[in-house]
């Protein structure tokens, strides 16, 4: 008996783990997949929108600003990367200029920080922008995050402060007596309040409980391009192109770990499990690009990937009680930015009701490891001559950081966890040279064969994984 | 900070050679490798066909490589292994982490011998689901020769490049269906003998002008839809057909590993996808010299440790000899050649130039000259894009050169 369940572990899910645990209720969080942030929140920009673009008067305007307000607190306390590079919102015709006028305008109402900036300002800032861009809106204000880093951390600081994660437990049916009763493939689970924010499976979550519910949900694809660009000066900012009813359109970044990320396109797709790529949708993220800034050569790609978003047809976020029953559905752009805007809302208004929040005394820090510099790596190999290893040599991992991320409190189980928590695999090579060497690590620590260790749910490095009895 | 003579980053097959040269011409060297193990990509290459050369008979990988290990330890050569270098600067100092700790060494001289990476996925843009079972040829190789672990059952394989090709071979052997070969080209990238010995041997079939234009499957591959390509290498619509297979291997072509090159800001050519050299292999940081696969990709093992040797002598005449180039004498090439090595030359030696042509050509001409003038021509009967090209301009005809050498083929 749980007073709360979280049912998903996404960035929400994530995010309410890390705001709950810091309280005196039980929590606890059922996650369907081998590893959490396994989604919606594993496949999207990674960016901390300034907040801006949502229309006025929805939860979306609402939740970024509280969320964009939040982040940095929250990065710092966890020790996790956030870096406020700000972003342009470019024009490219003087008919976008009234756009312009009303983003600014926008922005202004809502107190983010702004400024007009003109052609000579612009290439000051952003030498590679596309010759066709006359104007721009500058928000100093954008962050860009690692979205599972940021989960991740946050689980790992919930699960140390007595949140309790299941993995592989997927949801197959709830019902409301005096409590709630949520039957999992891992069995029962009761609680007082039940939280669903299972992302791409909101709606069919909350029909469990409620079959005549309205909420839709309208599944979205974006496809990104990657690349391994390490030059710091190639792009400075977030680059937007001036937003469409499709979305915040094709924009162009730097990721934390600095490599230029291009996405994301934006398509009505109907299996919401369709993470696919086409080469319509990567052609398409190449010309929208060109459209801002000056082109890359295309040998400097390194991987192409698609994201699924879940959306209301609302177009906002729904987040509402029934009863203790809280959906927080339909939650895309900017889902990543507001998710602390979101758990702050769902504590404040809604499971205020139902409990006494009380803070939890002698909380345990936990610290996010981030990636090691010289100096620290040579302090940590006098300790343990595994920091010494290197494994990923792409990105200068060694092994004893594929150790720890193994042994985090939520620590990875798979090839791809490995890979979100400490990035060998991310690099040029994509686990060319190290990918064996990572699942030879999984392995000897989880203590089973190599042929057990999974890529992802149920898929393994043979094709039969440790099944295989012909071998 | 330690201070050594040269430092050999790398102790694979060029690497080695190095080493082994410098060491006998009494140049003492440290030798870093990334490895636990000497040898490089060698050690998991267990096919026959190295040596042929170098050593006059026919070894397999790992016997090639204990050849010039033996060798390198019986001389006694400084060696890290499990080393990692992170960083290299103009000022000839190697940053390097190992399980002692992160180092700095001062080198009057360094040779690069980083070998090569494959192509990803990612690389050429396959599109398609994000499924499990698809992996470059050479870490499937890695997986069954290293590890023992045969990644796939029904395997698909896209390039004919040699490890394409053998690893076709491999996985038949270990028991997987090979199920075919696609290769864009109009033509097999692999060496004939490979071709032979490991597709017709097993009766592969190889698709010609045929790519891979998608991947199905939500978890592991279930299938892949190839399409016909047309003289542009776009896939035509329409030829599509698909095939179902757990695992696809890419053999679709190496490239010199140079982040630690270009972070230290040396001149690369976007051809070869190496550094830039004279005909000393000194790149464009006066003494930090580039040999092997890290250079430019090569067919064969014993061409690769011959550069080694090359660049050896090469750092011995730049430490010793006091003779730095004083002429920088470009080397141009029509637009039959993807690459012409050296970028530039001197005219103070016999110069070997190393080229690779764009697309099989018979019965042709190469036509070396300067300004007007033709200074060599030779008749070829053909020329393969797969097989590496040399040439010895011999030093009375290198007299002749005047401001620009040109590459150029004639029917």
């Amino acid at each position: 008996m749980y007073d709360i369940i979280i049912i998903g572990s996404g960035i929400i899910g994530s995010m309410l783990a890390y705001e709950l645990s810091r309280f005196n209720v039980s929590v606890c969080v059922l996650e369907k997949n081998v590893e959490i942030m396994n989604e919606v929140s594993s496949s999207n920009s990674g960016l901390v929108h300034a907040g801006y673009d949502p229309e006025e008067g929805t939860l979306k305007a609402k939740l970024n600003l509280i969320g964009a307000k939040r982040y940095p607190k929250i990065a710092n306390d966890l020790n996790v990367d956030y870096e406020q590079i700000g972003s342009l919102l470019v024009s490219s015709s003087v008919d976008e200029h009234d756009a312009l006028l009303k983003y600014a305008q926008r922005a202004s109402q809502r107190e983010i920080e702004f400024k007009f900036i003109q052609q000579d300002e612009i290439r000051e800032m952003e030498p590679n922008i596309s010759d066709s861009v006359i104007e721009a809106l500058y928000f100093p204000t954008t962050a860009i995050i690692t979205p599972w880093q940021m989960g991740f951390a946050c689980m790992n600081y919930a699960v140390v402060n007595g949140v309790k994660l299941f993995r592989q437990t997927k949801v197959i049916g709830i019902e409301k007596n005096e409590n709630y009763r949520v039957h999992t493939t891992q069995g029962l689970f009761e609680s007082k309040c039940v939280i669903n924010c299972s992302g791409l499976n909101g709606v069919d979550v909350a029909k469990y409980l409620d079959p005549n519910t309205l909420h839709q949900l309208e599944f979205r694809k974006g496809e990104y391009q990657v690349s391994d660009i390490r030059d710091e000066s190639y792009l400075n900012h977030v680059i937007y192109p001036m937003p469409s009813k499709l979305g915040k359109g094709v924009l162009a970044l730097k990721t934390i770990e600095g490599n230029l990320m291009f996405g994301p396109t934006s398509y009505v797709i109907e299996n919401r499990y369709d993470f696919s790529t086409s080469m319509k949708g990567l052609n398409e993220v190449d010309s929208k690009i060109s459209q801002i800034i000056k082109p890359l050569a295309k040998n400097r790609m390194i991987r192409q990937f698609a994201g699924v978003r879940p959306g209301s047809l609302s177009k906002d976020f729904i987040i509402e009680d029934n009863l203790g029953f809280i959906n927080v559905i339909g939650i895309d752009s900017p889902g990543l930015a507001s998710a602390p805007g979101i758990s702050e809302y769902v504590v404040n208004s809604f499971l205020k009701n139902y409990f006494e929040f009380e803070d939890k005394l002698n909380l345990i820090d936990f610290k996010w490891k981030k990636h090691l510099s010289s100096d620290e790596r040579n302090e940590l190999i006098k300790v343990d001559s595994r920091y010494g290893r290197i494994v990923c040599v792409c990105e200068t991992i060694s092994e004893k950081e594929i150790m720890n991320a193994i042994h985090l409190p939520v620590g990875a189980r798979s090839i791809k966890g490995v890979k979100r928590i400490t990035r060998p695999g991310s690099g040029r090579c994509q686990g060319g040279f190290c990918e064996s060497e990572v699942v030879r690590i999984l392995a000897r620590e989880l203590n089973v064969d190599m042929e057990d260790i999974p890529y992802d749910n149920d898929v393994f490095l043979t094709p039969l994984g440790g099944n295989d009895e012909t071998r | 900070m330690r201070h050594v003579k040269c430092v050999v980053i790398g102790g694979g097959s060029a690497g080695l050679a190095a080493a082994i040269q410098l060491k006998k011409l009494n140049i003492d060297c440290l030798l870093l490798e990334k490895e636990d193990v000497l040898g490089g990509i060698l050690n998991q290459c267990i096919h026959n066909g190295f040596g042929l050369t170098r050593f006059k008979e026919e070894l397999t990988g790992p016997s090639y490589a204990e050849r010039l290990v033996t060798e390198f330890y019986e001389l006694g050569i400084e060696v890290e292994l499990d080393s990692t270098v992170i960083r290299l600067n103009p000022d000839k100092i190697v940053e390097y982490i190992n399980p002692k700790g992160v180092h700095k060494v001062q080198a009057d001289s360094i040779i690069l011998a980083l070998g090569a990476r494959e192509r990803t996925r990612g690389n050429i843009m396959i599109p398609g689901d994000r499924s499990v079972g698809v992996w470059t040829a050479g870490s499937a190789q890695k997986y069954l020769n290293i590890d023992g672990y045969c990644v796939g059952k029904r395997v698909f394989i896209l390039g004919s490049g040699d490890i394409g090709l053998i690893m076709a071979r491999r996985m038949t052997i270990a028991k997987a269906k090979v199920v075919g070969v696609a290769e864009i080209m109009p033509y097999s990238n692999g060496l004939t003998r490979n071709l032979v010995q490991c597709l017709y041997d097993y009766d592969i079939p190889l698709y010609l002008s045929t790519t891979i234009t998608r991947i199905f499957g939500n978890g592991r591959v279930e299938s892949i839809e190839l399409s016909r390509v047309d003289e542009n290498l776009k896939p035509i619509s329409g030829t599509e057909f698909n095939v179902e297979v757990d695992t696809v291997l890419l053999s679709v072509g190496l490239i010199p590993d140079n982040i630690i090159t270009e972070n230290a800001g040396i001149e690369m050519d976007p051809r070869t996808k190496g550094p830039k050299i004279n005909q000393y292999y000194e790149t464009s940081i006066s003494g930090i010299f580039a040999c092997g696969n890290g250079l430019h990709i090569h067919d064969v093992v014993d061409f690769v440790s011959e550069e080694g040797d090359m660049v050896a002598k090469s750092v011995d005449r730049y430490l010793n000899q006091n003779t730095q180039s004083d002429q920088s004498i470009p080397v141009m090439s029509d637009s039959n050649f993807i690459y012409v090595l050296p970028q530039t030359i001197d005219k103070n030696q016999a110069v070997k130039l190393k080229f690779r042509v764009r697309k099989p050509l018979k019965n042709v001409k190469v036509v070396i000259r300067t300004k007007d003038e033709i200074i060599m021509t030779l008749p070829k009967t053909q020329l393969l894009p797969a097989e590496l090209e040399m040439i010895t301009i011999p030093l009375p005809l290198i007299e002749k050169i005047q401001d620009e050498v040109r590459l150029e083929i004639i029917s």
